[in-house]
């Protein structure tokens, strides 16, 4: 489904200097994932995950290297399959209007996708679908708590009935208890839903839950990338580390 | 003798009378960690403020919190300053908002520890350098000179330690400590702490929501939901022998997160 080939990229320097340099953020990034594969994207802050997702997302564009989504060029194929890549970012405050209401909301990328008729779920049925009780519809963001807004945002966002979805640590703001319901519910749509999934986290335990492959990133490079149920086998010296920091709750 | 000592402490806004914290009462050991638990909301560190008089004007707290024999509830402005300066020190929850943006994060440590500790910027700067580098930063006299936005957000937590460590005080309040960081700053933030709590022998008081980061750091939790206390105990009874349905639930939600990741790890035993 998703297929980057050597992708560079890098940031130029901010500020005054006499030697202008650029920072390497992405460094020869080579991965793909299969169709109706979940793949997580694993790394520290600072290592390139989101710069990765916005490449991925075509909200900036690569140095050099290429995008291929079903064989074809990334932009190509948003346009001419539009509303099939949705996403779902980690600050659910930002990512909602704070002037429309819920229903507006879900109902906006629905509308800006036009011209898709095969689009009959109702902004009822969706919010049926991701658990939300059907009489804050008419609620203001503000009037909402963080699991029932990123659920909104989720709503939205398949909404369009995508075929490719991007969650950018769409659980990390959340509190444990709300992370662990919309994982289930996350869980629950990957099996009703034909989706390919790039899930961009820093936590391997939410991870393991949902996705089928692990890459990791260090530094703008991929150092391994390995099937979810070898997990413990992993090889390379930082994922390794990662796997060690992991705070786990024994019972 | 208990360190600290609070009993039956209610917080409501003066206003409306609406009841935000009703009726808590717990007791902090020497040398035993108590950590707060509960859902985003349910009033954690509103309680922790009302103590140390922290709060938003147009809030009140009645009951009573003792420290050395003392009610900080109704002590002088003077003496709980005194309090807050010397003997219970904050981290507040988020590091990157904490500083001053416009001032380098050495001179903010210096003015805090000059102001707190009645000493010379000169010995001031010595203590900063020398905290710094307890809390495992490696170039101190750099990190002195950087403004908060050079640093990340793990650098920052730990420059907030050891401001709060400086003072030798006798509790540490870490209000959600590690929410904001990425796994492995989070696992060195969680060392860092274990290794003041055996050096320096403080106290420690972690409010989270994450039951793993308590399990690790403290020896008693307490049990918070809608400002009410749940549950109150030892880290191993609550967690494992629990009676309580939301401590059950709370416990529960946190085993179904990991299961899918345990049970890939205990394969990797299982192969060894």
């Amino acid at each position: 489904m998703l297929e980057v080939k050597s992708v560079y990229k890098s940031y130029s320097k901010t500020g005054i200097s006499f030697r202008r340099g650029r920072v390497p953020v992405l460094d020869d990034v080579s991965f793909q994932i299969n169709t109706g594969e979940w793949a997580a994207l694993v790394g520290e802050s600072g290592s390139g995950k989101s710069t990765l997702s916005r490449l991925v997302l075509g909200l900036e564009k690569a140095d050099s290297g290429s995008l291929l989504l079903e064989g074809k060029d990334a932009a190509v194929w948003m346009k001419e399959n539009r509303g099939q890549m949705s996403v779902v970012f980690q600050d659910y405050i930002t990512s909602a209007n704070p002037a429309f209401k819920v229903k507006d909301i879900i109902h906006e990328s629905w509308k800006t996708a036009g011209g898709n008729k095969s689009i009959h779920e109702t902004v009822e049925s969706l919010m049926r679908k991701v658990g939300l009780p059907l009489e804050i519809k008419n609620r203001y963001p503000h009037e909402l708590s963080g699991g029932q807004l990123q659920r909104v945002c989720i709503a939205r966002a398949i909404s369009t009935s995508p075929r490719f979805l991007v969650l950018d640590e769409a659980v990390s703001s959340l509190d444990v208890p709300v992370q662990a319901q919309i994982l289930q519910l996350l869980h629950q749509l990957k099996a009703e839903l034909d989706l390919t999934c790039l899930f961009i986290a820093h936590d391997l335990q939410t991870v393991a839950y949902l996705c089928d492959q692990i890459i990791f990133l260090n530094d703008g490079k991929i150092v391994e990338q390995i099937e979810t149920k070898y997990l413990a086998n992993a090889q390379s010296a930082y994922a390794k580390r990662l796997l060690e920091a992991v705070i786990r709750f024994k019972v | 003798m208990k360190l600290l000592e609070v009993k039956n402490i209610s917080i409501y806004d003066t206003q409306t009378k609406n009841g935000i914290i009703k009726d808590i009462s717990f007791a902090l050991e020497h040398h035993r960690n108590l950590g707060i638990v509960g859902e985003s909301g349910s009033g954690k560190s509103m309680m922790i403020k009302g103590i140390l008089r922290l709060m938003a004007p147009g809030m009140n707290a009645s009951g009573a919190a003792y420290f050395e024999g003392e009610d900080m509830l109704k002590m002088s402005a003077k003496a709980i300053q005194n309090i807050r300066a010397r003997h219970i020190s904050m981290i507040p929850q988020d590091p990157m908002s904490a500083f001053d943006p416009l001032d380098t994060v050495g001179k903010q440590m210096m003015e805090t520890l000059c102001e707190n500790l009645k000493i010379s910027k000169k010995e001031a700067k010595q203590i900063s350098l020398h905290e710094l580098e307890r809390v495992g930063i490696k170039e101190a006299s750099q990190v002195l000179r950087k403004y908060p936005h050079q640093l990340s957000g793990g650098m920052l937590q730990r420059c907030m330690i050891a401001i709060a460590a400086a003072s030798k005080p006798d509790i540490i309040i870490a209000d959600e400590p590690t929410t904001a960081l990425d796994a492995i700053t989070q696992s060195d933030v969680i060392a860092t702490f274990q290794r003041l709590h055996t050096q320096l022998g403080t106290t420690f008081i972690f409010i989270s929501h994450d039951l793993g980061v308590i399990q690790q750091l403290a020896q008693d939790v307490l049990v918070m939901k809608d400002g009410k206390l749940v549950e109150y105990g030892g880290t191993g009874d609550v967690f494992h022998h629990s009676k309580n349905e939301y401590t059950k639930y709370l416990v529960d939600t946190r085993i179904k997160l990991t299961r899918s990741f345990e049970k890939l790890m205990r394969e990797e035993s299982c192969d060894a």
